[in-house]
């Protein structure tokens, strides 16, 4: 420990820590603005800047390391003055439309010109507009918004691996864009959103489906029905001024029927159905050691990661399709079927922590139904901007169920939003089908947590199962760069693997509200944890409503049927721009 | 021109008496600008509004605030950028204006 | 007339260079380290850097198409415009910038229809910034293949140009 000052008061800190952290257990926070606490800081902004006492100039406190003896004065008349000139100059080279920009009231830059008193704009505004990149589905970039500080690059390259965003060109000149400037639509992103989570600004936000949703509810001949993933109850009140990791299930249901959808399912009904589907689908293979590892294929982000990156590895992801498009088809065949709804009036609206979803609910091969099996993806921030927009608060919302027949769930369901959910769940009806029997302690706690791989070993009736559990996708490849080197050698040592495209699983998704790190991730993951053991039934298998749907329809798991409406296949993708490309 | 004016670092410019400051600087100032890698903010947004500034001057359509700015602009930069580009253009700015002021001020409107 | 038939000469020659930057990759394959290296290779085999050969580039070295992207657009040595037959190399290191060597750039631009990194439709000339030459005392310099010019002045650069057909 050395000793040093910090606006005189004398602290001991560790050796390498930098002065913004010193600062902040001292309770001062030095205003940044590139700086998130996620990602290894780079100083782009220069707003941080502090004084040290006898040295010349001024230093950022986000990247130097405080020394031993030094005095900083974080708030001196020139660290003040020259701060709020470097957000001035920034400000010029901004689009200011606030008032109807969409991160109005969530703006990190807006913030910072409030707190540093900016009240006059003294630089002249010479900026020329530049084109928005509308060619993805999930992700709209607008470059008049970005100020270059990097972080979507940084969490798309470092934490993501996907590298399909780059600084590009020098000086004045210098852009984010796609390689050639062709767009995310033409790029091997892999619509995870992060990028947006992490901008501290408007320039990346969802493509939205707000209007084409409130299109369908004011639409008399249409029957609009909805289902909500499970990661959403544990964020939405977020949007609502609630305390973080406020567990909104009920409030949600009855807020989505005020918006006069006809009706409220939930996607976690789904969830526990692909369980039943996956789960049979790992034991099979596990009995008939085919194709092992399985990798699971809930999250859409994942799926085209793997078509593009590590498409040799397709024949091990479970063919089950994820609970949102398992949703989307029985909405217009079980669902069309039992209510006497012809499926064409019917439109699939789903609510998705993730701007991915919206890329798989448009992908050609999810219209098993017939029609399109999932209409409209709205991330929770576009449900909470409906909301807002309808005058609804959830905070004054009643507790409501969702509806039947595809509105009951198990705790299993709830923690597919968590990283390590979808495994633990699909563990715990896996002991079940293999031995008859069910698994005692339903907490599997190593596969839980925020550790970016995470392993574990379970005995069933004598069988050691090996499982593992990724998250974010550069976590991702370190996994599937060893399981494709023990494949190559013939022996992996994992039967089962769980991955999420986003950093935390579903809670971290690109979808959800503004402002996420990863201690709010670990946060809204507890809330699942906390609704799973609050429920009755905590096995998928238990589900009434998920044994109904296979005497009324669907027969076994894994029957004809379910593989003709439940099942989906994956292709190869191209580096270059993620396009489908032939084998 | 005097000899104490820094027009640029680690080189001396001799001119002779016709040459113009706003001349001088509109060179100097693209310069920079074409050099900032664009990496920090303030560089990068700095050197690309001293050379607007300075274009305007050049073409007598500057106005009297642009002074200040020019001298405001590349002080914050030389306390805020990370490299000696960002650094540099306030020395032959802050000299121009000292020693050159009404040569300056022809170029306002 | 002229023009196609240069135009499917250029085309022909291109592909036939492509086994060539294989070659050249496969010195390097898988190692994104040498990127830049790389790029200086393929750069004096095609005389730019199309899409194309950037594509090949990044799948063999195992870097992502967006860094290629990003090291060509940065460094003002790479480009991906095709050069004309005769490279007109104009310096603006400190002393030609203060001798005027932007109004020479200006001049030529006038004169070609082109911007500083292009091309002329015919693929006469092609325009390029240097930064320092080594000629400072015939400041403004300028570079037209291998044939220095020394104290460049605008009004005589038509006449210049004219020579190199």
């Amino acid at each position: 420990m050395e000793k040093a000052r910090i606006n005189n008061i004398e602290i001991e800190f560790e050796e390498g820590t930098t002065i913004l952290d010193v600062a902040k257990t001292l309770g001062i926070n030095i205003p940044t603005l590139c700086h998130h606490p996620d990602l290894i800081p780079t100083g782009a902004c220069g707003v941080c800047v502090v004084e040290v006492e006898g040295l010349p100039t001024l230093t950022r406190a986000c990247t130097t390391p405080l020394e031993k003896g030094w005095n900083v004065q974080t708030n001196s008349a020139r660290a003040r003055n020259t701060r709020k000139e470097v957000v001035e100059l920034i400000i010029s080279d901004h689009d200011m439309d606030c008032l109807t920009c969409i991160k109005s009231g969530k703006c990190e830059l807006q913030e910072l010109a409030a707190n540093l008193g900016i009240r006059e704009l003294t630089y002249p505004k010479y900026t020329d507009k530049k084109p928005v990149d509308t060619t993805s589905v999930s992700i709209v970039r607008d470059p008049n918004k970005c100020i270059l500080c990097g972080r979507c690059v940084q969490v798309c390259s470092e934490i993501q691996t996907v590298n399909a965003l780059t600084f590009a060109e020098r000086s004045s000149e210098t852009v984010i864009t796609t390689a050639s400037g062709e767009g995310m639509g033409n790029s091997p992103c892999v619509n995870c959103g992060q990028c947006a989570v992490y901008c501290p600004v408007g320039a990346l936000y969802e493509n939205s489906s707000v209007e084409a949703v409130w299109e369908a509810l004011n639409n008399p001949d249409k029957h609009v029905v909805v289902q909500e993933a499970p990661a959403i109850r544990a964020m939405l009140g977020e949007e609502f001024g609630m305390e973080l990791g406020t567990l909104v299930a009920g409030k949600m249901h009855a807020a989505l029927r005020r918006l006069k959808f006809d009706a409220v399912f939930d996607t976690n009904f789904t969830a526990d159905l692909t369980i039943l589907e996956e789960g049979t689908e790992v034991v099979g293979r596990i009995k008939a050691g085919k194709d092992l590892p399985v990798i699971t294929s809930c999250s859409p982000g994942w799926i085209k990661f793997m078509e593009t990156f590590y498409p040799h590895l397709r024949k091990h992801v479970s063919t089950a399709k994820s609970p949102q498009q398992m949703f989307g088809t029985l909405s217009k065949t079980y669902y069309a079927e039992q209510k006497g709804i012809a499926p064409e009036k019917i439109v699939s609206v789903s609510i998705m922590p993730c701007t991915a979803k919206k890329f798989e609910a448009l992908r050609d091969e999810m219209k098993d139904s017939g029609f399109q099996d999932v209409d409209f993806v709205l991330t929770t921030r576009e449900l909470a901007r409906m909301l807002k927009e309808a005058g609804i608060d959830l905070k004054t919302m009643p507790d409501e169920p969702a509806d039947d027949p595809l509105g009951e769930y198990t705790g299993a369901a709830t923690i597919f939003g968590a990283t390590g959910g979808v495994m633990e769940a699909a563990l715990r009806s896996a002991y079940f089908l293999v031995t008859g029997r069910e698994l005692e302690n339903l907490d599997i706690t190593p596969v839980r947590g925020l550790k970016g791989r995470k392993e574990a070993e379970v005995d069933v009736d004598g069988i050691k199962l090996k499982v593992a559990v990724a998250h974010g996708l550069g976590n991702a490849r370190k996994l599937m760069d060893k399981v494709s080197a023990q494949l190559a050698n013939g022996n992996c040592e994992y039967h089962f693997i769980e991955v999420m495209a986003c950093p935390g699983g579903c809670v971290g998704g690109g979808g959800q509200p503004w402002g996420s790190d990863m201690a709010m991730r670990a946060r809204r993951g507890q809330t699942l944890y906390q609704e799973d053991k609050s429920l009755p039934m905590r096995r998928s298998h238990e589900n009434p409503s998920v044994k109904a749907i296979y005497e009324k329809y669907l027969g076994q798991p894994n029957s004809e049927k379910s593989h003709h409406l439940l099942h989906t296949h994956y292709f190869k993708r191209s580096q270059i721009d993620g396009k489908v490309v032939e084998d | 021109m005097s000899k104490d004016t820094v027009l640029k670092k680690y080189a001396a410019l001799v001119m002779d008496e016709d040459a113009d400051v706003v001349d001088v600087l509109q060179n100097v100032l693209h310069y920079y600008s074409r050099e900032s890698c664009g990496h920090c903010a303030p560089c990068r947004v700095g050197t690309s509004m001293l050379v607007k500034i300075i274009d305007r001057l050049a073409s007598f359509e500057g106005e009297k605030d642009n002074l200040d700015q020019l001298l405001k602009i590349s002080k914050v930069m030389r306390d805020t950028s990370f490299c000696p580009v960002g650094q540099a253009p306030y020395s032959p700015i802050s000299s121009a204006l000292r020693n050159f002021q009404d040569q300056l001020l022809q170029h306002v409107k | 007339m002229d023009g196609e038939h240069q135009c499917l000469c250029a085309q022909k020659s291109e592909e036939e260079l492509y086994p060539e930057l294989d070659k050249i990759i496969d010195e390097h394959r898988g190692k994104p380290e040498d990127l830049i290296m790389v790029l200086h290779k393929a750069q004096n085999l095609f005389g730019y850097l199309p899409k194309k050969v950037q594509e090949k580039v990044a799948l063999g070295l195992n870097v992502s198409l967006n860094e290629v992207y990003g090291v060509i657009t940065f460094y003002a040595f790479f480009t991906t415009v095709p050069k004309g037959r005769h490279s007109i190399r104009v310096c603006l290191g400190t002393a030609c910038y203060v001798r005027g060597g932007q109004g020479v750039i200006e001049k030529i631009k006038k004169d070609l229809g082109i911007k500083v990194g292009g091309t002329t439709e015919d693929r006469r000339y092609s325009l390029d910034v240097v930064r320092c030459i080594g000629a400072c005392g015939l400041a403004p310099a300028m570079l037209i293949n291998d044939d220095v010019y020394a104290r460049t002045k605008p009004a005589k650069l038509t006449e210049i140009l004219e020579k190199y057909e």
